[in-house]
């Protein structure tokens, strides 16, 4: 004969009809006894029926828009878009039915190699942690000078190069670390006419160069002195061109 | 197809195209992961950037996969993640869904209406989200994990990073307190209130 501390460890699996017979003739045995034991069954059970009887009224289907977003994710080389060497093409809506859109995403990875696959994963997450940190820090925040920049760094135990600020115009409102591959990278935030623009600096990385077009966003990247940089902006080349210059012109 | 690779190599995926198949069956859960999305951040928007989120990291680190285990429990994973260190770095004050509290929310005894009386309730689906809603979170995710997506304990511990049983005790703990929940509803008598730390009081 079990006792109720027994029986109560036994109770969801017994509910779920997960028990083997032995142990289902066991708590029953002890539930016939035992009406304390036997209500809490019962509200387990009936708990149990309620929820999975009403699992549609409990879940809502994803909206179409995010599936288009989430589709956008999937590393693809597939047509390149303008400027874009390889990496994720932008569909912000989705023509196709979904089916035949995965189609051409498979279809499309079919063509990438590993590392690829892999580069354009990472352009998709700076895409991100760029939109999230500028929504994230809201609006007015006083500009930050090189100094202050170096020594915020410093306290997040990161240790790289930082633009000097020489152009009134481009104007560094935050610095953050962001995560890298379980390490931490420098995210240098930047407001320009109105525009925000990221500069993330990985210590230590291989990387490729190159510009691509993911979720909405310009992206560039290239190696300096040994630490992978990737600015991410507005899809305007002519503004890109130009915070490109100013950072590597300081570089 | 990607079964056959499991059973064929049993490895993480070596290519891209390996890769490009279990991204394809990925975004066969995204309903799935939006509605775990929802019941953590409370709010349409916020959901939908965390699944996306999820997404480029599940493409990111596809290689941490283990091939033979549950895609649907990996991908699930990461969302909850991912909101909880967003939710530590915005709070500063980890929320701990091991409190002693949680783990002890009483079960009362029961009295009143019976388990049918229950069932029978035609208006029971608009109560029953706030019922759920109002459920202290580990128990909560617990009881959705369990019965609304099916998983087994084990994939539910693997989510929750907790061990099999602490699991079960969720689960029971949980589906008694909505029980309790639903039952006070029916009786318009005030409900539980759940404290940010996931604390009772009434």
């Amino acid at each position: 004969m079990k006792n109720c501390a027994e029986i109560d460890r036994l109770m969801t699996p017994y509910v779920d009809d997960e028990v083997d017979a032995a142990t289902r003739r066991a708590v029953q045995a002890h539930l016939v006894d035992c009406p304390p034991c036997r209500e809490r069954a019962d509200a387990e059970r009936t708990a149990r029926r309620i929820v999975r009887s009403h699992t549609s009224t409990l879940t809502r289907p994803a909206p179409a828009a995010l599936r288009a977003r989430c589709v956008c994710t999937v590393p693809s080389s597939g047509t390149p878009a303008p400027r874009t060497r390889l990496g994720l093409r932008v569909r912000r809506w989705v023509p196709l039915s979904m089916a035949a859109t995965l189609l051409l995403v498979v279809a499309g990875v079919f063509m990438m190699g590993q590392q690829e696959w892999l580069e354009a994963a990472f352009v998709a997450q700076l895409a991100i942690d760029h939109q999230r940190c500028f929504t994230e820090l809201g609006t007015g925040h006083p500009p930050l000078d090189t100094v202050q920049a170096v020594a915020r760094l410093a306290t997040l135990g990161i240790e790289v190069s930082v633009p000097i600020a020489d152009d009134e115009r481009i104007v560094l409102v935050d610095v953050r670390s962001c995560d890298y591959d379980g390490g931490p990278m420098a995210h240098l935030l930047y407001e320009v006419d109105g525009q925000s623009f990221s500069l993330f600096v990985v210590p230590k990385a291989r990387h490729g160069e190159g510009t691509f077009e993911v979720l909405g966003q310009q992206e560039r990247l290239w190696l300096s002195a040994g630490e992978a940089c990737v600015l991410v902006g507005p899809q305007d080349a002519v503004a890109m061109d130009e915070v490109t210059a100013y950072v590597r012109g300081s570089q | 197809m990607l079964r056959q690779r499991e059973s064929a190599s049993g490895s993480a995926p070596e290519s891209a195209a390996d890769a490009g198949a279990l991204a394809s069956e990925a975004l066969t859960h995204i309903d799935s992961l939006y509605g775990a999305a929802m019941r953590l951040t409370r709010n349409p928007a916020d959901a939908e950037d965390l699944v996306q989120e999820a997404y480029v990291k599940a493409f990111r680190f596809v290689d941490q996969f283990k091939p033979g285990t549950n895609l649907k429990a990996w991908l699930h994973t990461i969302p909850r993640n991912t909101f909880l260190n967003l939710r530590r770095r915005a709070t500063r004050d980890p929320v701990d869904v091991d409190s002693e509290l949680v783990e002890r929310a009483p079960a009362r005894p029961t009295d009143g209406l019976t388990p049918e009386d229950l069932l029978m309730r035609g208006t029971l689906g608009t109560d029953l989200q706030a019922a759920v809603d109002a459920l202290p979170e580990a128990f909560r995710e617990a009881v959705r994990l369990r019965d609304v997506e099916e998983f087994s304990y084990k994939e539910i511990g693997d989510i929750l990073n907790v061990a099999a049983g602490t699991v079960m005790s969720r689960i029971s703990r949980g589906r008694r307190l909505l029980y309790r929940h639903l039952k006070e509803e029916s009786r318009d008598v005030p409900r539980l209130k759940v404290a940010s730390g996931g604390a009772l009081r009434q």
